[in-house]
């Protein structure tokens, strides 16, 4: 760290940063914006709608049962008489915990696996992208299912099953990011000044590449969440009474006559993948100014 | 056509960018006129409006440009001329080469397959005479065993080399005029003498007017006849090559000469114009140069007049009016 | 005068991967140059891309391997073999310039943070404040005012961002810098603030440069000395003066007399030796001299036997006819 400006009795006031100027320009762009306060209020929602609804999502009740929706209950019940709004938020909970927690995961390994990889390049790298491209072989499904038979089925593991999956992307992009950063000159500069390769890595590499990275992991939660209702479609992860927007759809699948059941989760799924990718979009256009 | 009428002559012309932060002023009331087999080196700075005055000629600028005033190529209007028109008179009578030969070569194709679709579609000949042609062309700009070379990629020529085929490329429709865009900055100097010697045989041989753009005083000097002098988008000073190096008027081309070690003389310490080049969004009014001049004075921020101080040399400044 | 920088026999080669059924090639970009370069004077690097003067420079500060030979640095710490304790001790000596003052400099630290990384990783236990006040020491030194301390590049003019550059490389107080093409890229009104700029350094600071460069003119402008280059040899090396006035070696001849001058009435009339032929590939230098090929006076010795450097009045010349018959003034 360096010393502040003002210990030296200078008063010099802090230049606008990068990043400033990427907030800047995203926040002119509207659809981005409405999306990402999309993202925020289904976020909030998922956290706080199912501790403060007087309902439990597991209650099941008799009389209620595949209600259409009323004042009541806002998208109906489903065949055991459980509140559907409840239910649509703690699934989403559970798959919006599973997407960022994995996606945290993914940024954290691929940045570091795909900059070292690329950073140290010869054999290291040879090496790391052929453990990659092994990794890439096997089936994703196969896998889950592999995993899910050795050690039980759990929410848990199909964090794993996806992060596990997911970080090969990132450890490519990174690595190809790394590939043209460490030939710029201020790398060479870094060098000359005799900064060891760890801190090149943490101090010029991966502050150079966050962009491009973000834009990455923007467009990699809604693939995340794809993935998480893919596995509980198919009953792996989750169970009930627990639940997650890919088994709801899955339930509302199959009793098509009720409506309700299908549309409400299923539309909070499109409304949530769609804000991502305009998140996505307005990152890319931000970070990238022509 | 006579030896006065212009090849080029380009009239108050204007050209500008809008931009996320405003509007970029890059070309601001140009005119000059290019005659017959006349080779005009185009001075200046980055950010001096020298290339985006010729891109404005071809009818090339980015789809943010406004482009407002006259260029007339042999007569014709070229501002305003329905794209295929002009696209002809692109191909045909006016070439241009870049300091970047492989913006104008595709890389996955050969040499000859580029340099014949060039004749079969402008030209209108048979593969066999394009080939040929195309082989007579390389033959010209003196590349050596050109019926063998020309089956090569372009990365398997040498950069050197490879400027040559993109000159003998543009060559090939026998253009009037050729526009020419740093063609040599990126080339070593026993490679930039053999480009500058070809270019000066070529406009003899094929009668062709040549447009330089450089920011190499000495390049200017061993090939023009005539140097416009530009900085800010405006054209300071337009003089022959003679007046522009023994008689500089303006105070910003006698500060360029004298910013650059010769080999030919010895200085202590070089000449510097102080202070940056203007900021193109924010142009003052009156000279772009008036910042940076040692002569400045009030009538510098008002309209400047062209000052002609003879038939073919005029100055841009305020320090030459006849008031 | 004193010896800062011994230069024996250098070579810095490349290898190539070698492929399947592809045997490993060899790229010869410095093949066994020998110069010193005395405290305080101005060594200028001149030659054609290719010539190896870049390999040579990013090989005295380490960016490229030493192959062979020896490079000793104050006649105390030998390049060439070096260990990472000596190198922070050159590191902090010499220090580099590069071509693209934009590039040079990371786009996510501000000017502070760039100025003062090199202290800060060669000096980690100087205390902050001691840190700050050679930042903006130094900055004041290459005429940067201390408000711009908190921007970033991306707010600089190139010539600007060069300062910064020569900033971060004199705050650490080193004896030699290497100007590797460090005003090429810059636009002639800037280029010159720059030039003076190092020689005013220069004078103030007992600097000794290296500065590389494809451009003659500069390069005749700003050094004492002159090394030239040619496909990673070294044709002719001596004193400015003479290698302008009165070159031996035809290389040096070919390469100044196609540097046009700003004088349209001397380029009128002046007779340019353009060179034949297109630069061998250094993969597979020629056997002899390695400008044999290229040498309108080169005969069969020339190509088959490399020539040793002969010593003529403090001139080095490679060249078995060279102009030695040149009245000095």
């Amino acid at each position: 760290m360096l010393a502040k400006t003002k210990d030296l009795n200078l008063d010099i006031p802090k230049a606008k940063g990068f990043w400033s100027n990427v907030f800047k320009r995203f926040a002119k762009n509207k659809l981005a914006l409405l999306s990402l306060s999309i993202i925020v209020i289904l976020t909030l929602m998922c956290i706080f709608v199912p501790m403060l609804s007087s309902i439990s999502y597991d209650k099941t009740n008799w009389s209620e049962i595949l209600q259409t929706p009323n004042a009541k209950h806002l998208f109906g019940t489903d065949n055991l008489g459980r509140d559907l709004f409840v239910r649509a938020f703690i699934g989403g909970r559970i798959t919006f915990a599973i997407a960022f927690a994995a996606a945290l995961v993914v940024l954290l390994i691929g940045i570091f696996y795909g900059a070292i990889a690329g950073y140290v390049g010869g054999k290291v790298d040879t090496i790391m992208m052929r453990i990659v491209d092994i990794l890439y072989g096997i089936p994703f499904l196969f896998f889950c299912i592999l995993l899910i038979t050795l050690f039980g089925n759990s929410v848990a593991l199909s964090f794993v099953a996806i992060a596990a999956i997911s970080w090969l992307d990132m450890a490519r992009i990174v690595r190809g990011q790394t590939l043209g950063i460490k030939h710029k000159e201020y790398v060479e500069a870094a060098l000359v000044s005799g900064v060891s390769n760890l801190k090149i890595i943490t101090r010029h590499v991966i502050p150079n590449l966050l962009g491009v990275v973000i834009v990455y992991a923007a467009l990699t939660v809604p693939n995340m969440i794809v993935l998480s209702a893919v596995l509980s479609f198919f009953g792996l992860g989750v169970t009930e009474p627990m639940t997650s927007w890919g088994l709801l759809i899955a339930d509302g699948a199959q009793n098509m006559e009720s409506w309700w059941l299908l549309l409400f989760p299923a539309g909070l799924m499109t409304i949530t993948l769609l804000s991502f990718a305009f998140v996505a979009n307005g990152l890319r256009d931000a970070l990238d100014p022509r | 056509m006579s030896n006065n009428t212009p090849i080029l002559e380009v009239r108050d012309l204007n050209v500008e960018f809008k931009v996320m932060d405003g509007i970029v002023k890059a070309v601001n009331g140009l005119s000059f006129k290019a005659y017959d087999q006349e080779i005009i080196g185009v001075v200046g700075e980055s950010g001096s409006g020298k290339s985006q005055t010729m891109l404005a000629v071809m009818g090339l600028l980015a789809n943010n440009a406004k482009v407002s005033g006259s260029v007339k190529f042999m007569g014709q209007e070229l501002i305003g001329m329905p794209a295929r028109e002009l696209n002809k008179i692109r191909g045909d009578k006016i070439g241009m080469i870049f300091q970047d030969p492989m913006t104008s070569l595709n890389p996955y194709l050969k040499i000859s397959s580029q340099m014949t679709e060039v004749l079969m579609l402008h030209k209108g000949l048979n593969y066999k005479d394009a080939l040929n042609q195309s082989i007579q062309m390389l033959e010209h700009v003196k590349i050596p065993e050109a019926k063998n070379r020309i089956n090569l990629y372009p990365h398997e020529f040498s950069g050197g080399m490879r400027q040559r085929v993109m000159i003998a490329m543009t060559l090939l429709t026998r253009p009037k005029m050729l526009i020419a865009d740093e063609p040599t900055t990126a080339l070593d100097v026993t490679v930039q003498a053999q480009i500058l010697q070809l270019l000066k045989e070529l406009r003899k041989e094929m009668g062709m007017t040549i447009i330089f753009i450089t920011h190499d005083m000495g390049v200017v000097a061993n090939l023009c006849d005539r140097v416009n002098v530009m900085y800010g988008g405006w054209l300071m000073e337009t003089a022959s090559i003679l007046e522009t190096f023994n008689n500089p008027m303006h105070p910003y081309t006698q500060a360029l000469l004298s910013a650059i070690p010769s080999l030919d003389s010895e200085v202590d310490k070089l000449q510097t114009i102080p202070g940056e080049p203007p900021n193109l969004l924010n142009l003052p009014s009156g000279c772009p140069f008036q910042s940076r001049c040692d002569r400045v004075t009030e009538a510098c921020k008002s309209s400047i007049p062209l000052n002609k101080i003879n038939p073919r040399h005029v100055v841009k400044c305020t320090l030459y009016g006849n008031k | 005068m004193n010896k800062i920088l011994e230069v024996k026999n250098l070579k810095v080669h490349f290898h190539l991967k070698a492929g399947f059924l592809k045997p490993q090639k060899t790229v010869h970009a410095v093949d066994g140059v020998s110069f010193d370069v005395y405290e305080g004077e101005t060594l200028g690097i001149v030659g054609e891309s290719g010539c190896g003067k870049s390999s040579l420079a990013r090989a005295l500060v380490g960016l490229n391997p030493i192959t062979d030979g020896n490079a000793i640095f104050d006649s105390k710490i030998d390049l060439a073999k070096a260990n990472s304790k000596d190198w922070d001790e050159v590191h902090k000596q010499v220090q580099f310039i590069f071509q693209d003052p934009v590039a040079a400099l990371d786009p996510r630290m501000t000017i502070a943070e760039i100025i003062a990384e090199p202290l800060q990783t060669l000096y980690p236990d100087m205390n902050k404040n001691k840190v700050m006040s050679r930042v903006l020491e130094t900055m004041k030194l290459v005429g940067l005012s201390h408000n711009q301390i908190n921007r970033y590049p991306t707010e600089f003019s190139g010539g600007q961002c060069q300062r910064i550059g020569i900033a971060r490389a004199l705050i650490l107080n080193p004896k030699i810098l290497i100007c590797d093409e460090s005003v090429s890229a810059l636009d002639v009104s800037i280029k010159a603030q720059i030039i003076n700029l190092l020689q005013e350094l220069q004078r103030k600071l007992k600097l000794t440069i290296l500065f590389i460069s494809h451009d003659l003119s500069v390069v005749k402008h700003i050094s004492d000395r002159i090394l030239v280059m040619y496909l990673g040899n070294i044709m002719e090396l001596g004193d400015k003066g003479v290698i302008y006035k009165n070159p031996m070696h035809p290389y040096t001849n070919a390469l100044l007399s196609a540097v046009p001058v700003a004088n349209p009435e001397l380029e009128k009339h002046k007779e340019t030796k353009l060179l034949e032929g297109e630069l061998p590939s250094p993969l597979n230098p020629p056997k002899g001299c390695v400008f044999s090929t290229r040498c309108t006076l080169a005969d069969e010795k020339c190509r088959t036997m490399r020539p040793e450097k002969s010593v003529f009045d403090n001139t080095i010349v490679c060249c078995y006819k060279a102009n030695y018959n040149i009245t000095k003034n």
